[in-house]
């Protein structure tokens, strides 16, 4: 391939350690299909020929918002503010990056609860720097200590046992509850309330046709949150506003189906 | 990565997004602010994108679509005679924003310094600071319409790994010409700096004026990453859909860092880019013509009030000075706002030294701008600056 200006190419591009370090993508996993439903597809038109064509509020159209913080509340968590709490992402691993950015994490420092290898987003705390480790392998003091992290797809029995860490070290808990809204398998968040700094990261993806739209969303005590809504803003600036609305419309039916 | 980083990208930022959120509160606002166009996504656009939805799909891939980054790749061929390989050297990514954030981190290590002219769009220095690096500011000047000039650029070159060019410019829109980007790609050249060519405002280009990519010029095509998107040119902005072009090697860090931090982009977005690309043309001169109404109104009228910009050959924005108010930038954009209604954002949230500039952008209709100068001329009146009258 060759430009009509270019008759040499020039020197080779230098990439970042952190970029070299990240393994190849493997595209395996992405076998499902996905159809969206027509009635959602007729409204989201409506919608972008009504005019919602322009970027969103950064963290995402307030009606939303507040769908994912009534679900959130459904499946037994707290009560977060859907104005200062809540911020929609695109999917659940920008959740959890601008999460961990938003929370200041540094490199080196450890993650408790995270599965050794940090599994499905070793990656992402690879990028950023972070240690995970599991909760026998925890450091005693909170000294290296800066979160707990928890997946819900983890050993639930662990749930205790790790916001009793969390609470012990007065350290921020994010459980990410991955595609849980929506799920036959849907999480339990009782056990949050015991801690007022947990955090809930994870997507829609399990609401009929929704997967291929992307979104996902950060909730927690709006002091905690506030770092992710400037980072998300600084990376994406907002969550496709079709993607927002096609969700939206998918939690209504999901909430009239529920009557 | 640098999470206790952004200091000084955030801070100017978040000076817009505050005066943008105090303009909600505020009945009749004319936002000449943000950057997101006031005309509508062509119906088509939309139709064919949601169209193409229709059924049963695989999942997107990270990198993109393999039908949008063709199309892609056509549009770059049939437009500038540059070909690019779409398997390996295209990367579709969440906006423009998002490409630009990728690219920081897949180019700068801690301590790596990064030029950028100054003024600038913050969000430059945001994801500088995130991937641990240092802006290195490069002075451009209202004498040379903000333009960067290979001098300046040629006394830091040695400073810095990383040029990040944008053309045409956002505060400024100084428009760089041809010979002038061959300038800035020789001397990056010889530097060895990877020039990141942000392209998001080339179609609005006036005056008969047109942009020169920077991966066309010698030698510059390894050295070049492309930074673009559908927001400016199709008036897309919420779909958000923006893409990298670059050497392969680059394309597949950053398609590894997008594959770590947010995975694929929205399928309906992506299809909404392909429409936009695949269809009908015409919209995008019809942007640029009702554009150029616009800014020659709003030049026509800072002119009759003796305001100074620098002449704007593309893009939506002009960047004006006001120093002969005798306030400073920020202050005079809060007081514009809450006591005439218009919304313009300081140079401050540009960089930290232009307190006497503003930038004004044109995203409303021509009679809401005539209305802007109306209650600007009104507002500077009572400042009890000299009004001067053409």
């Amino acid at each position: 391939m060759m430009s009509t200006e270019s008759s040499t190419i020039g020197r080779p591009m230098k990439l970042s350690a952190r970029a070299l370090a990240l393994a190849p993508v493997s595209e395996a996993a992405r076998s499902d299909k996905v159809t969206i439903a027509a009635d959602v597809l007729k409204a989201v038109h409506d919608a972008l020929i009504g005019g919602e064509t322009h970027y969103t509020n950064r963290p995402g159209i307030p009606a939303l918002r507040s769908r994912v913080a009534d679900e959130l509340q459904l499946l037994g968590g707290p009560a977060f503010d859907p104005n200062l709490g809540v911020v929609i992402t695109a999917g659940v691993r920008e959740a959890l990056f601008v999460t961990m950015l938003g929370l200041r994490l540094l490199p080196g420092e450890v993650i408790v609860g995270g599965p050794d290898d940090g599994g499905e987003f070793a990656d992402l705390f690879s990028l950023i720097g972070l240690r995970p480790v599991s909760l026998g392998d925890a450091p005693s003091s909170s000294a290296d200590a800066r979160l707990v992290y928890h997946e819900r797809e983890q050993d639930d029995t662990a749930t205790a046992t790790l916001i009793a860490t969390a609470t012990g070290q007065g350290l921020p808990l994010v459980l990410n509850i991955r595609s849980s809204i929506g799920s036959d398998r849907a999480a339990t968040l009782s056990a949050l309330a015991s801690h007022d700094q947990s955090m809930v990261v994870g997507d829609l993806d399990a609401l009929p046709g929704i997967a291929a739209f992307r979104v996902g969303f950060v909730a927690g005590p709006a002091a905690l949150v506030a770092g992710a809504r400037l980072w998300k803003q600084a990376f994406s600036i907002c969550t496709a506003a079709p993607s927002q609305r096609a969700a939206l419309i998918a939690l209504d039916r999901r909430r009239k189906e529920a009557r | 990565m640098t999470a206790h980083a952004a200091p000084e990208g955030q801070q100017a930022t978040e000076i817009r997004y505050s005066l943008m959120e105090l303009a909600e509160q505020l009945p009749d606002v004319i936002s000449l602010g943000r950057g997101d166009p006031d005309l509508d996504t062509p119906a088509a656009i939309i139709d064919r994108a949601v169209a193409a939805v229709a059924g049963a799909h695989e999942m997107p891939n990270v990198q993109g679509l393999d039908v949008l980054r063709a199309a892609i790749a056509n549009r770059y061929e049939r437009d500038k005679d540059l070909r690019f390989d779409p398997e390996r050297e295209i990367l579709v990514t969440n906006g423009a924003q998002e490409g630009l954030f990728l690219t920081m981190l897949a180019l700068v290590d801690r301590g790596d310094r990064v030029l950028v002219p100054d003024p600038r769009y913050s969000s430059y220095d945001q994801a500088i600071e995130a991937a641990g690096g240092t802006t290195v500011e490069v002075p451009t000047r209202l004498e040379r319409d903000f333009h960067l000039e290979p001098e300046e650029l040629s006394r830091r070159a040695h400073e810095g790994k990383v040029l990040i060019l944008v053309n045409p410019n956002n505060p400024t829109g100084s428009c760089i010409p041809p010979q002038g980007v061959r300038d800035i790609a020789a001397v990056a050249k010889r530097a060895g700096l990877t020039v990141v060519s942000d392209e998001i405002y080339e179609s609005l280009v006036f005056d008969g004026g047109s942009v020169l990519s920077v991966a066309a010029c010698e030698g510059m095509r390894n050295q070049t990453v492309t930074l673009s998107g559908f927001s400016k040119t199709y008036a897309m902005t919420g779909f958000r859909v923006g893409y990298l072009i670059g050497p392969p090697g680059f394309i597949a860090a950053a398609t590894r860092l997008k594959a770590a931090t947010s995975g694929p982009c929205s399928l309906l977005s992506q299809y909404a880019a392909v429409a936009a690309l695949q269809g009908s043309q015409d919209s995008i001169d019809e942007f640029r013509r009702v554009f150029d109404e616009r800014r020659r109104l709003m030049m026509s009228g800072l002119d009759r009030l003796g305001i100074p910009y620098s002449h704007p050959g593309g893009g939506f924005y002009i960047w004006a000075n006001i120093a002969r108010f005798g306030m400073p930038a920020e202050l005079f954009c809060r007081q514009l706002l809450t006591e005439a209604r218009v919304l313009m954002f300081p140079g401050t949230s540009f960089g930290k030294r232009w307190t006497e500039y503003v930038r004004i952008s044109l995203l409303q209709p021509s009679a809401r701008l005539e209305e802007a100068l109306s209650r600007l001329s009104r507002f500077v009146t009572a400042l009890g600056a000299p009004q001067v009258l053409a």
